[in-house]
């Protein structure tokens, strides 16, 4: 086991910086720490300066993505050991522009995020609460949980080739949170989504890469809701031409 | 004013992963395909042209350069073939109440099913 | 100074009691314009890291009044009644209100919701989504939170300072991350819901943004921090990283055993353990589905005797879920799994999974009454922060999630009330004190340059202090230590130094905002702690053992003073449960009076 990895980290500021640069930095190699681990070291040792996001260090607040040796990870399940002898290079998720060293700009995601609205939609007026829970039966809950697990960290946006060359691509978590509620049999809302979901921006621009669902560390799987939500598309398509044939 | 970094894409980012190149791969193997299709427009066309035209046709296509041809056409079938049906799962996944069916059935079932018509198929020429 | 933002209401914290006040405060008046105010993008809110469940009565079996007697008895009668009683009625509305919002609770084959037991429960009554539950309530309220297009988000900005003018609470002052400016946001009524301060201890549960901010607002405010003594252990921790493993797994049939394969449990007064392979197995308040205070308490008596195992990150004991078979852990606990592979380096279906008593949460904060108001006018609070208080000296596990729904909708409607009965503000008054705020913030930090102390080295010997002093088990002489080292770091934080001296996304200068904050807080805990002599609950002065109901069934109150803390008291509402002894793990009945038979003490 060595005593030290390197780490070579992507710095950049925008109020002094140019262009992008990488720094190097030894921390101390410990067989049960992590990426983040090692960023906080330097952080609170040797670089206050040093800027990125964390919160809840177990994988489930979503804050963490960076690119680990070129590979979208979320620096909470990085470990160290896992990476050697390094160096490690870490980097902003790529296809984000760059607020400051690590942090990206988030505005982008989070305003496609609303657009294909993530809520449950019923036709009716709201029910009363007295009526109580409406009925979901577990075959029903399994048919759209695994969709709902999305903890929006963005690693998929970083993987997908798509959204890195055309920024109008609605992608992977937000087109399966899409499906998430199409999926949902509380929802009724599936023909208001579609006409973000259906568009040429939406699932009509996924070429199937895949690595959406490769690097998602909930296994989400959005590269599957995308390919079920074409098919539903090209029925819905399909029926549109026959005379008889809209819903 | 903070004014955010636009890293700039380069051309060459397909190369930097393996799944990235598989799917260039398959990309790019759609062109065999659309020359492949030619070539077998042809083919109809010579056959209405009659008997000494396809001939002549059959000949060229038994050139080397034509059977390596269709031999990496071949290949290329074979990995949209394999491609495709991993995605089976994905994109029409099964469920019997709470349980997914595994994928590998699925992905079994496109499999036999591309058998079974190999085997019509080939069982109408050996019966021709 | 640029000029102030101005709303109606601005709730600060987006997490799912500032979500829940967020979509409530909307709902009751869609023309009243809303803004909140967050550090972090609310998705990343701490409620997203909630495991187990929220507790609500909705089977049966189950009755309010045993949910309000769970949850005054687990404690230790130091909840106000009144609030319980209202807390237990609201709860089943808001979950069903969640599941309406989209939710995806955990279902019974004929698709009603399903509960499961947690501890100091005499029923199921714990609603749940597998054991993410905190993560899909989150989601879903900020994702429903969407379609109130009123409401306008401040995400990652840090409020480091409520205004306060006219004797009234109108707004905060707040840094926005990424261009580093400040401004004042100003409203008539203000929600703050930040959440707890567990970061002030090294070990917790506690993600890394938790660091009581929104208390140390309140109380440089003059608001009252109250019972804030009072912190909950959880007992399963993984040692090292604090990951949490969810009361959940002990609720399915997870059991705790020590360095000598016993369920120890059983030597604390928690009741006869039965076989894992028994059908009444688990049996609700008793062993392992016994109050978290004592759970904790147990593991430490156990340390003494040298019944814990030792490993790298600290002593240890068990929690072995192995019995209940790889389907039902992966259909009802399945991130215990994930989690404990990926940090423990262990598969729970395999091998027992190493566990700690962990800090997780604090029963005290800013001091509320049943409406969710405050002292100062117009500033309201919910959730973590505010203590209203019905979690006493011990929470229930489950019941936290439900709190955050209940007040946090009852602060949105009453801050949106007031919000339309108050509409004046003093905007030049405002805008002089923001002024005043970011001199400071620019002459103490961000252009301050020769001091020695780092932000981590004050915050490390801070986290140490509180462990060493102000843990599970305290007396005099260890409190008295911790405060004295709190007041030494309060001094030395004037002699801070920063590396980042620039405003675009500071997190330095954010983190050196926290810890100002945290030492306020951790301050104002170790004083109310050490004019507590008595044990109850989490509080456990080994040189007062006993519970005093005579002197301390009473409410701590925290004033913020230029000297240390003054500490004052409240009484404790009593409606219809008279104090009585805590039983778990054997039959009692609870001894319910008329209302109004009792008064406050």
């Amino acid at each position: 086991m060595p005593d030290t990895i390197t780490l070579e980290l992507f710095r950049y500021h925008p109020d002094r910086d140019e262009r992008p640069r990488f720094q190097a930095y030894e921390v101390p190699f410990r067989e049960d720490w992590v990426v983040l681990d090692a960023l906080n070291y330097l952080k609170d040792r040797v670089d206050g300066s040093l800027t990125y996001r964390w919160s809840c260090r177990m994988g489930v607040c979503g804050s963490c993505g960076m690119m680990v040796n070129g590979y979208p990870k979320l620096t909470c399940a990085a470990f160290l050991r896992d990476y050697l002898p390094g160096p490690i290079r870490v980097e902003p998720l790529s296809g984000f522009p760059v607020e400051r060293d690590m942090v990206v700009v988030l505005d982008d995601f989070m305003q496609k995020l609303s657009s294909v609205k993530p809520w449950i939609i019923r036709e009716t007026a709201a029910e009363t609460m007295a009526s109580g829970e409406y009925r979901q039966t577990p075959a029903q809950l399994a048919a759209f949980k695994q969709y709902s697990m999305c903890i929006n960290c963005m690693l998929c946006y970083a993987a997908c080739p798509v959204y890195q060359h055309e920024e109008q691509f609605v992608g992977p978590a937000v087109l399966a949170l899409a499906q998430r509620y199409n999926l949902d049999s509380r929802d009724q809302g599936n023909s208001q989504r579609y006409p973000v979901v259906w568009a040429d921006d939406g699932i009509w621009d996924c070429t199937f890469v895949g690595e959406c669902s490769a690097v998602c560390p909930k296994h989400v799987d959005p590269a599957g809701a995308i390919q079920q939500a074409k098919i539903q598309s090209t029925v819905g398509f399909m029926r549109s031409l026959l005379p008889f044939g809209n819903r | 004013m903070a004014k955010p970094f636009h890293r700039p894409h380069s051309n060459t980012w397909w190369l930097r992963r393996g799944p990235y190149r598989v799917f260039m791969l398959r990309e790019w193997s759609a062109t065999i395909f659309a020359v492949y299709t030619v070539l077998l427009l042809v083919l109809v066309s010579k056959v209405l042209d009659g008997p000494e035209a396809y001939d002549d046709y059959l000949g060229v296509l038994k050139s080397p350069l034509m059977i390596a041809f269709h031999a990496v056409a071949l290949a290329a079938a074979l990995l949209h073939t394999v491609t495709w049906f991993q995605a089976v799962p994905k994109a029409m996944p099964l469920r019997i109440g709470e349980e997914k069916v595994p994928p590998v059935l699925l992905m079994g079932g496109a499999y036999a099913t591309l058998l079974g018509a190999s085997v019509v198929v080939v069982a109408l020429f050996l019966l021709d | 100074m640029a000029e102030a933002l101005q709303h109606d209401i601005v709730i600060v914290g987006g997490g799912g009691a500032g979500l829940r006040a967020v979509i409530a405060a909307a709902e009751a008046y869609p023309g009243l314009d809303i803004a909140m105010v967050s550090k972090v993008y609310p998705m990343r809110s701490h409620t997203v890291s909630a495991e187990g469940g929220a507790a609500g009565v909705i089977k049966p079996n189950d009755t309010l009044d045993e949910h309000a007697f769970d949850t005054i008895s687990g404690a230790d009668w130091l909840a106000d009644q009144d609030a319980v009683e209202l807390f237990v009625r609201e709860a089943p509305r808001e979950l069903v209100q969640l599941e309406h919002w989209g939710c995806p609770w955990s279902r019974e084959p004929d698709g009603s919701v399903a509960v499961r037991p947690f501890g100091g429960m005499k029923n199921e009554r714990t609603w749940f989504a597998a054991d993410k539950t905190g993560f899909h309530m989150l989601h879903a309220l900020f994702q429903t939170s969407l379609q109130h297009t009123q409401v306008k988000r401040y995400d990652e900005w840090f409020a480091t300072r409520l205004l306060v003018e006219d004797g009234r609470c109108q707004g905060v002052v707040a840094i926005e991350l990424r261009t580093g400016q400040l401004r004042a946001i100003l409203g008539k009524a203000v929600i703050m819901c930040t959440g707890g301060g567990g970061r002030i201890f090294p070990f917790t549960t506690n993600a890394a943004i938790k660091t009581g901010d929104g208390l140390g607002m309140a109380y440089l405010a003059g608001v009252p921090l109250k019972d804030l003594e009072f912190v909950q252990y959880h007992p399963t921790g993984l040692p090292g990283t604090g990951i949490l493993i969810t009361e959940a797994a002990r609720g399915e049939g997870g059991i705790l055993v020590n360095n000598k394969g016993q369920r120890y449990l059983a030597d604390y007064n928690l009741g006869t353990p039965l076989d894992v392979g028994d059908q009444r197995h688990p049996q609700l308040r008793s062993m392992e589905l016994g109050p978290r205070d004592r759970l904790s308490q147990a593991f430490m008596h156990e340390q003494e005797k040298g019944n814990v195992f030792e490993g790298p990150y600290g002593t240890y004991v068990h929690l072995d879920v192995r019995h209940l078979g790889e389907n039902k852990i992966d259909s009802k606990i399945p991130f215990v799994r994930e989690l404990a592979k990926n940090y423990a380096g262990i598969d729970p279906v395999h091998q027992p999974i190493p566990v700690r008593p962990v800090v997780h949460y604090m029963m005290g904060g800013i001091s509320t009454n049943i409406s969710a108001e405050t002292v100062l006018p117009g500033l309201y609070a919910a959730g973590e922060c505010a203590c209203v208080s019905i979690n006493g000296a011990n929470r229930l596990g489950s019941n936290s999630l439900t709190e955050l729904l209940v007040f946090g909708a009852i602060a949105g409607r009453n801050a949106a009330e007031w919000a339309r009965s108050h509409p004046g503000l003093n905007r030049a008054a405002l805008e002089r004190q923001a002024d005043v705020e970011q001199q400071r913030i620019a002459h103490d930090l961000i252009n301050k340059h020769g001091g020695t102390e780092r932000i981590a080295t004050i915050r490390t010997e801070l986290q140490l202090a509180m462990e060493s002093g102000a843990g599970i088990y305290r007396t005099q002489s260890s409190l008295q230590a911790t405060a004295d080292k709190v007041a030494e770091l309060k001094q030395r934080y004037a002699n801070i130094t920063l590396d980042d001296h620039s405003l675009s996304f500071n997190t330095e200068l954010t983190s050196a905002l926290e810890l100002e904050f945290m030492l306020h807080i951790a301050e104002a805990l170790t004083h109310s702690a050490l004019q507590r002599k008595e044990s109850r609950g989490s509080h456990q002065r080994t040189d007062f053992p006993q519970r005093d109901d005579q002197h301390y069934l009473r409410h701590s109150l925290a004033h913020h003073t230029d000297a240390a803390p003054r500490i004052d008291y409240a009484d404790v509402a009593i409606t219809s449960w008279p104090p009585g002894e805590r039983v778990y793990g054997r039959a009692e009945e609870p001894a319910r009076t008329p209302p109004a038979a009792h008064s406050g003490s």
